[in-house]
């Protein structure tokens, strides 16, 4: 399993250049290029659903108040053909998500990039921002 | 309509058995690999065998048709017109403004592809790999798309078209051969697709040929002619190829839980709210 995981990260990390991931929709107008945002928490649950995974995390604010975020990811084809597997992300990880902010929602973001807590990243299937 | 029921059933078994026969996605899945040149592949009767898995080798197309460069969610693109030489789309002015329009945050949620309908055409030719399929009679396309599974079916006995009144998010298409090149002619299209995430445009009077010639075994050339008067001042073209690849279609169930939309639909409403708390601020 261990094994499995270091593999996806590398095939992730070297692929994340190399294929056009496709999007449904508009990213754009979806999400604020004006509201960069990391978030680090823990992971609650990972959904492999259609058309986008989502990622979900409780955050902890300063004060202690816990806070669920969710991180829109990649179609799910595009990330199992990236390499990830329904094992990679278990719930009870931390990780740090790097992304940009809902226009709407101020607890919902897309995500570009994933860093666990050893410094490994992984790239989320996202349309790259310029 | 006899003959579009019969279209629509007639290839049903010899697509479904082309399916069975594939193996499991997962190994093959993670191999893209396009093969060494070879020869152009042959069905019994000598036309070319264009069957197997093809990306379209046109990066950014989903993001706009012409040159543009990279922005925030969007992928740079090279530009895929070859006719008019300029590479620049022919658009009547309405369709200049309507196109400014719709990549307005606002009009994200209008994009059909966004609530996963059919892409249309060309669309559905750039937005990911697909399957092409020949049994007696036919070419199919299966598509897994970035809206969920779709599907073409090119007939090629030289039936007319479907009556006017019938209008299709993927037309109608009737194919025939001119030597090694198939060429495919789409109408009754129903004008709703947009043809990329850049918002440019086609009407219901968008008629698609396109002309798919493989040049060796692996290797398709790929150009479509849009003539649409309504949105356009001449026909144009776009040009890439198509490369085979041990790629295999993967489910999209595009409605499964498509959260984005309702997301779309708030970016929307709220700028229906803004437009009308701020009189004579044009809305939409």
């Amino acid at each position: 399993m261990r094994g499995n995981l270091v593999c996806a990260f590398a095939v992730i990390r070297l692929l994340s250049t190399a294929i056009p991931v496709g999007a449904h929709h508009s990213f754009a107008a979806e999400y604020d290029k004006n509201k960069p945002v990391t978030i680090k928490g823990v992971v609650t649950s990972m959904k492999w659903s259609n058309p986008h995974a989502w990622l979900y995390l409780d955050v902890k604010d300063a004060d202690g108040t816990i806070a669920h975020w969710s991180f829109e990811l990649g179609g799910v084809n595009g990330l199992y053909r990236q390499g990830w597997r329904k094992e990679d992300l278990q719930a009870g990880t931390a990780l740090a998500v790097e992304g940009f902010l809902s226009r709407t929602d101020p607890h919902v973001g897309n995500s570009q990039n994933i860093t666990l807590t050893d410094g490994r990243r992984l790239f989320s299937g996202s349309p790259a921002p310029k | 309509m006899r003959a579009r029921t019969a279209r629509s059933l007639l290839p049903l078994a010899a697509v479904l058995a082309a399916l069975l026969s594939l193996t499991p996605a997962v190994a093959a899945a993670q191999t893209p690999t396009a093969a060494a040149t070879s020869p152009i592949r042959r069905m019994a009767d000598g036309k070319p065998d264009l069957q197997g898995y093809f990306n379209p080798q046109a990066p950014g197309a989903n993001f706009g048709l012409e040159v543009h460069t990279a922005e925030f969610g969007i992928p740079a693109g090279k530009g895929f017109i070859v006719d008019p030489s300029d590479g620049k789309l022919p658009m009547q002015e309405w369709a200049k403004a309507e196109k400014q329009s719709r990549v307005r945050p606002e009009r994200g949620y209008d994009d059909p592809a966004a609530h996963c309908f059919p892409n249309g055409l060309p669309r559905s030719m750039y937005t990911g790999g697909f399957q092409i399929l020949q049994p007696p009679g036919y070419v199919v396309l299966l598509f897994q798309g970035d809206t969920g599974p779709s599907y073409r079916i090119i007939a090629l006995d030289g039936r007319p078209h479907a009556p006017e009144r019938v209008h299709l998010w993927q037309g109608d298409s009737v194919g025939h051969w001119e030597g090694d090149t198939l060429v495919v002619e789409t109408t009754n299209l129903n004008g709703k697709a947009w043809l990329n995430q850049a918002g440019e445009i086609v009407s219901y009077q968008e008629k698609v040929v396109e002309r798919l010639t493989p040049i060796d075994g692996n290797t398709i050339n790929y150009r479509a002619t849009i003539t649409d008067p309504v949105v356009y001042t001449r026909p144009w073209s776009i040009a890439y190829s198509l490369t085979r690849s041990q790629d295999e279609l993967l489910e999209v169930a595009c409605r499964e839980d498509n959260d984005d939309l309702e997301h779309l639909k708030q970016v929307k409403e709220a700028a229906a709210k803004d437009a009308s708390a701020q009189p004579g601020r044009q809305g939409r």
